[in-house]
């Protein structure tokens, strides 16, 4: 059941011990608990997929229009600033608590932190050197 | 090889002349054993097998031995009029005929296949009038020319009206035949203005009420299609004119070479001038290049200027490695916007001087905008941009002073740097990702790139890459017309596959291999367009960019979702192609294609896009269902 927007604000600013953190350039208040909440790894890799974050960053969060989010680059506290009050909401839209709670924000950044990297270095993809260099060879190409 | 599906009274018996033949030989066999033929009193139709030679009853019809009674004579039109429509659609060079059948057009439909022999135009079995008419529009791409449409009345054209609005928004000539039956058994199919729905996006329609009539409008309605700005032309054929006897012979009217609007010599004069005077500027080519000539000609303008030309938008305009290719550096501080397809500025323009040269000033309707506002410009010329190429490069050359060719050469090596640069990180771009699954939209790229360029008959991409990150732009080597072919037009779904297919056609004549990398919402809008490719023996390689969404449409309610705070995680209702997910490679092989899939692991692919690519080299159509990341 969903609770209505004002109500679940109220809960959630009620129980809440507010500092400052400093994300992407912004000055803004965020809960302390969302940076000391643990996160499920597999409770997170569900969410990711409820709250379409695949859309932008891809499965693994490598790849779209998005910034690529494995790994990474900041810690839980900033992770969870960034989502409530994104820089563009017109491209990154803005999850707020009454319906991404911050236990839920920190399993999302558990399975991203979990995640393996699928983005071996450009070097070592034959492929793509030899696309750089004009060298691809039909008859046996490089893999 | 499956046999051919066209077939050719050139090169065989005709029924009559067969059954001619075939009673000679029997009466002479008959001679020969000293009897009569039919003498036997054996039952004729326990003692003969079907295929030994006709009884003479038979024989007396099908040679026409017997009278006609007067209801038969007056049934029977043996040279109807729509005899000589197939005559000016072969004269007009038609090569092919899209078409989903419909009684309105019987009449012309029976002449293509048996007094056209099915040759010039060739009938398509199409199954959807939409796919007809996208079959059209990609056909045009490639070949430069009109493919002929031929759809049912009313409710035909209304399924075929979103296709048509797309290469009306796209530019693209296609040669729409309509069929009218007002004397038909379905009264909904009846119509006083048969056109009225479409007219908005024709550029020209005409209900020829006679035959003299209907050769002018034929050869008018295919030189104002193929004049810039190109846009499709409707003809709306009556049945009772198609099924009329003909009347004497009339003759086939004359087209003349349409001519291409150049820009007057005063406007060339000054936009020469403001280039050669520009300190940064930029070339922004939406769709310029009609052909080869298109793209030699901007390389020499931007050669000339050193000026960087972003060419790959909608259409090739401009070779993709080419050092000028790109938004340059800097900020620019003017712009040649040539037949621009976008809105807003160039990039790195925030003002300056900006001068649009386009044939679509030509053609703008009250009420679809189909080009956006109008750019605003310190000069806007409605003329054909290639056509104004040449005599703009004679201006540039004449203008341009030796302290300004330093300067030119200075700028161009700069932009050589930031092109290589670029160039460089979008390639290595394409490495994230690359081990997940599913698999990247930029492996699907790089994996395929290698297995098709070197083909010794070139290739063509044949679909947009707006939704693929423009990885093929990004790493395939492009720099001829057929290398890409642009979007979509005006951006309705449902373009892909049929206009993929019609660019194949249109290839299969040189030879060369197709890549279509189809999103699969645009393909299930009507995806019997495969069947069409299988019947037609057209070579296609469709790569289903398999991402289980409208994702575009999923992005947009994630980001409404958001913007209301009532939960995000309901974006994907309505939004999603899921529960059950769809096996786009049963489809295929329904439909007779070679198919493999679904394949999500990355390493799967290169193995399956090298088969599917000899099955297409070897001349029939392929599938390959690819589940993707959503986006590139």
């Amino acid at each position: 059941m969903r609770m209505t927007g004002w109500l679940a604000l109220g809960l959630g600013v009620s129980g809440a011990v507010l500092f400052t953190v400093v994300a992407a350039g912004a000055t803004t208040e965020t809960s302390q608990d969302a940076a000391a909440l643990r996160g499920d790894a597999d409770r997170g890799r569900v969410l990711f997929e409820a709250y379409t974050c695949y859309g932008c960053h891809g499965y693994t969060g490598e790849t779209g229009f998005g910034p690529r989010l494995n790994p990474p680059r900041h810690d839980q506290a900033e992770f969870v600033q960034y989502l409530r009050n994104p820089r563009n909401p017109r491209r990154m839209p803005p999850y707020q608590q009454d319906d991404a709670s911050d236990q839920k924000l920190a399993d999302i950044f558990a399975y991203l932190t979990s995640l393996p990297s699928a983005s071996p270095e450009a070097e070592s993809i034959p492929l793509l050197q030899a696309i750089l260099t004009g060298d691809e060879n039909a008859d046996n190409p490089p893999h | 090889m499956k046999k051919s599906t066209k077939t050719s009274k050139n090169h065989s018996v005709g029924r009559r002349h067969f059954l001619k033949g075939a009673a000679a030989g029997a009466a002479g066999a008959a001679m020969l054993a000293g009897k009569t033929a039919g003498a036997s009193a054996e039952p004729l139709a326990t003692r003969r097998p079907a295929a030994l030679p006709p009884t003479e009853a038979e024989l007396a019809r099908e040679t026409q031995a017997v009278q006609r009674t007067p209801a038969v004579e007056s049934y029977i039109v043996e040279r109807p009029a729509s005899d000589q429509m197939v005559d000016v659609f072969r004269a007009l060079d038609l090569e092919y005929c899209a078409s989903n059948p419909g009684s309105s057009f019987e009449g012309l439909q029976e002449s293509i296949v048996n007094y056209g022999d099915n040759r010039m135009p060739e009938f398509l079995t199409c199954l959807h009038e939409e796919s007809a008419v996208a079959m059209a529009h990609g056909y045009a791409k490639i070949e430069g020319k009109p493919m002929m449409a031929l759809l049912h009345g009313t409710v035909g054209l209304q399924h075929g009206a979103m296709a048509i609005y797309n290469a009306y928004a796209d530019r693209v000539p296609v040669y729409i035949v309509v069929g009218l039956d007002n004397d038909g058994p379905v009264a909904a199919h009846n119509a006083l203005d048969m056109a009225a729905m479409v007219r908005d996006f024709v550029k020209w329609d005409h209900q020829p009420e006679s035959l003299d009539q209907f050769g002018q409008s034929a050869v008018r309605a295919y030189t104002l299609a193929t004049t810039p700005p190109m846009a499709p032309v409707l003809l709306v054929l009556d049945a009772r004119l198609q099924k009329a006897p003909l009347d004497g012979a009339p003759t086939v009217p004359t087209l003349s070479a349409p001519r291409f609007p150049a820009a007057d010599s005063g406007s060339v004069k000054e936009i020469a001038r403001l280039l050669v005077a520009a300190n940064n500027p930029r070339i922004n080519a939406g769709q310029v290049a009609r052909t080869q000539e298109g793209i030699d000609l901007l390389v020499e303008l931007a050669e000339l200027l050193q000026a960087p030309v972003n060419g790959v938008t909608n259409r090739l305009n401009f070779p993709s490695r080419h050092p000028l290719a790109g938004a340059g550096t800097g900020q620019g501080d003017l712009v040649l916007n040539l037949e621009p397809t976008g809105r807003g500025a160039a990039p790195g323009m925030a003002d300056g001087t900006t001068i649009t040269i386009s044939a679509s000033e030509l053609l703008v309707t009250s009420n679809y905008n189909v080009r956006g506002a109008a750019r605003g410009g310190d000069i806007i010329v409605a003329a054909d941009a290639q056509a104004t190429l040449p005599a703009l490069i004679e201006e540039v050359r004449r203008q341009v002073t030796d302290d300004r060719k330093r300067h030119f050469e200075e700028r161009g090596q700069r932009y050589a740097s930031t092109h290589a640069r670029r160039r460089q990180r979008e390639v290595a771009d394409a490495r994230h990702g690359w081990d997940a699954t599913p698999v990247s939209l930029a492996r699907v790229a790089a994996e395929l790139w290698p297995l098709i360029k070197d083909h010794e008959d070139d290739w063509s991409f044949v679909s947009p890459q707006r939704f693929l990150g423009s990885w093929p732009g990004k790493l395939w080597d492009m720099t001829r017309p057929h290398h890409f072919i642009g979007n979509h037009g005006a951006g309705g779904m449902g373009y892909g596959a049929p206009a993929a297919v019609g660019a194949a056609l249109a290839n299969r004549k040189y030879g060369r291999i197709s890549i279509n990398i189809q999103g699969d919402g645009d393909l299930n809008y009507a995806p019997g367009v495969l069947w069409t490719a299988a019947h037609h023996q057209i070579p296609l390689l469709t790569i289903v960019a398999n991402n289980r969404a409208y994702h575009q449409e999923l992005m947009f309610m994630q980001q409404q979702c958001a913007a209301r705070n009532r939960g995000v995680d309901r974006a994907r209702i309505g939004t999603t192609i899921e529960d059950p997910n769809i096996d786009y490679t049963q489809m295929a092989k329904a439909y007779g294609l070679y198919a493999e899939g679904p394949i999500a692991n990355p390493n799967d692919l290169g193995p399956a896009l090298r088969r599917a690519v000899d099955r297409v080299k070897a001349g029939e159509p392929a599938l390959l269902d690819v589940v993707t990341q959503p986006r590139g």
